[in-house]
């Protein structure tokens, strides 16, 4: 059973690779394009949020992503206002900075789940936790290598402003069915490149309000509490 | 919807349903997957919720019909040409198609938030994702919890002669700021001390879970998921043997074999599933009445009289 739970990460990576392979290697699968699509986005949520499990984390490790899950999502309902403006994508980098990828991860996938229970659920949902969930991967990444200039973490929030609309925007193109043509691909991303722009600008002044103060405030719970050894 | 079934029985049929919606764009298939959500939309949730769907999704159907039309000029059936563009009625049909598709995934996406719930998923992913379920359980009572708290910080703060309300722009920018500063950092701390005190209560050792199973699997649920799995191997007999696929261009080709039709007829029992379980209920519950109201009469006949 342990061993199961081990493997069960890594059969659901399988997955995701093999719904690519077959999206783009086999000739007559272009109509099964949603399918292969959302079953791939499933298996890479899947994959990490078990990751995280196999951890074991313990009641201290799990406080921080909450506490950061709640701001991110009172923050992003409170900016509803604004057309694509939030702090969650900062945020959540924050945490991928300051306590790890895996963790990172789960506080992007679980922000977009818990501020969709206020502003209402979809098939986008997968794709914002995917999303985010990728953007606190970048996080963790830059937080491993200690890439943790404030110059940096901007230059990563504006370009995780348009990673993300990137990857939001495959599941307009899944609903299309019929393939992904080049012409529909120019489409759907052209007109979606105002918003990432407004998404990046406000990334850019959040990073610069929030970052210095969010992740000094998460360094020192870590190296208070000794979640360091979890990381 | 699905009332009285175990999570699990839920979550395997909307499973198999929006697999099979999102496999299928066909020109029959999909509409009816279309009317069969919103049949069961309006039998769980009311005929008026019905008036909303419908309010968002024609116009969609309508958009993405309109687009392809316009957008998309394969198709041999030309029945207009508009600046040399040719109008086609394949374009158009397979707009629609892709429409109901799209919005039928909707309604099912929407009607499965609403059967799960909190408590069902919480039961499901108990199991296999304790930690997570444990942040979302938590974050239940924390998000109004940390309403309150700001609330009342702000009012600690106003005492002090520092508001969000007045004073210039910048000042009440520094104010703010500090307020959420203060908020975050007091929630981390005190997210610690709860942690520290649920360790000392024993979360996280040994087998003991995050979650109360509350559902048990009754012979109902085992109904359920057999007819749930042997509806979805007629359709996919009927899939793998070719006849539920169709070509929009050049020209619009359903194979209509007797295959096809049993694999639709398949499609559409399996879609309609809930309405049946819930008009068997509501005829069990009144069987049961009826039967409990005669042996009232006869145990209390003499009484009446």
């Amino acid at each position: 059973m342990n061993g199961l739970r081990k493997l069960l990460p890594w059969l659901c990576l399988a997955g995701m690779a093999a719904c690519i392979l077959v999206m783009t290697f086999v000739p007559g699968m272009v109509r099964y394009y949603t399918l292969l699509l959302f079953g791939g986005a499933g298996c890479c949520i899947a994959a990490l949020l078990l990751a995280f499990e196999n951890r074991r984390p313990s009641a201290r490790a799990l406080m921080p992503v909450m506490v950061l899950v709640a701001t991110a999502s009172v923050g992003r309902v409170v900016f509803a206002f604004l057309p694509q403006v939030q702090p969650v994508t900062v945020l959540v980098l924050c945490a991928g900075i300051s306590l790890g990828p895996v963790q990172g991860f789960v506080t992007g996938a679980l922000s977009a789940v818990v501020s969709n229970l206020m502003l209402g659920m979809g098939p986008w949902t997968l794709w914002q936790m995917l999303g985010w969930g990728i953007i606190g991967l970048l996080g963790g990444g830059m937080g491993k290598l200690r890439l943790r200039q404030k110059w940096l973490v901007c230059v990563a929030a504006v370009v995780s402003g348009f990673l993300y609309g990137w990857i939001v925007d495959i599941w307009t193109l899944a609903f299309y069915g019929e393939g992904i043509t080049l012409e529909l691909f120019v489409t759907v991303y052209g007109a979606a490149t105002l918003f990432n722009a407004i998404h990046s600008a406000g990334n850019l002044v959040f990073s610069l309000l929030l970052y210095p103060i969010v992740c000094k405030k998460l360094d020192r719970v870590v190296k208070k509490y000794g979640l360091g050894s979890f990381r | 919807m699905l009332h009285r079934c175990h999570p699990v029985t839920r979550l395997c049929w909307f499973l198999q349903v929006l697999v099979l919606g999102m496999l299928f764009c066909h020109p029959v298939l999909s509409p009816m997957a279309l009317a069969a959500g919103l049949i069961c939309q309006g039998a769980a949730l009311g005929a008026r919720s019905c008036r909303t769907t419908l309010g968002f999704g024609l116009p969609v159907i309508l958009l993405m019909g309109g687009l392809n039309l316009f957008f998309n000029s394969r198709g041999n059936t030309v029945f207009l040409y508009l600046n040399d563009i040719p109008l086609t009625l394949e374009s158009l049909i397979y707009g629609v198609t892709a429409g109901c598709m799209a919005v039928g995934m909707a309604v099912w996406l929407m009607l499965f938030a609403k059967s799960l719930g909190r408590s069902g998923l919480l039961d499901l992913f108990g199991g296999i994702l304790p930690g997570i379920t444990m942040i979302l359980t938590m974050l239940l009572r924390f998000l109004p919890l940390y309403r309150k708290r700001m609330k009342g910080r702000m009012d600690t703060q106003r005492t002090l002669g520092r508001t969000t309300q007045e004073g210039s722009l910048t000042r009440r920018f520094q104010d703010g700021g500090r307020l959420l500063s203060s908020q975050f950092s007091a929630s981390l701390e005190q997210s610690i001390t709860t942690a520290d005190s649920m360790t000392a209560r024993g979360y996280g050792l040994g087998k003991r879970l995050s979650r109360w199973p509350v559902e048990k699997l009754h012979l109902r649920d085992g109904v359920m998921l057999a007819a749930t799995l042997l509806f979805t191997a007629g359709v996919v007999w009927a899939w793998l043997a070719g006849t539920l696929d169709c070509r929009f261009f050049p020209e619009i080709t359903v194979p209509g074999s007797p295959l096809f039709w049993g694999g639709a007829g398949c499609y559409l029992l399996l879609l309609l599933l809930p309405a049946f379980w819930t008009a068997g209920e509501k005829a069990r519950r009144r069987l049961v009445l009826r039967r409990w109201n005669q042996s009232w009469k006869e145990a209390n006949a003499h009484d009446i009289l």
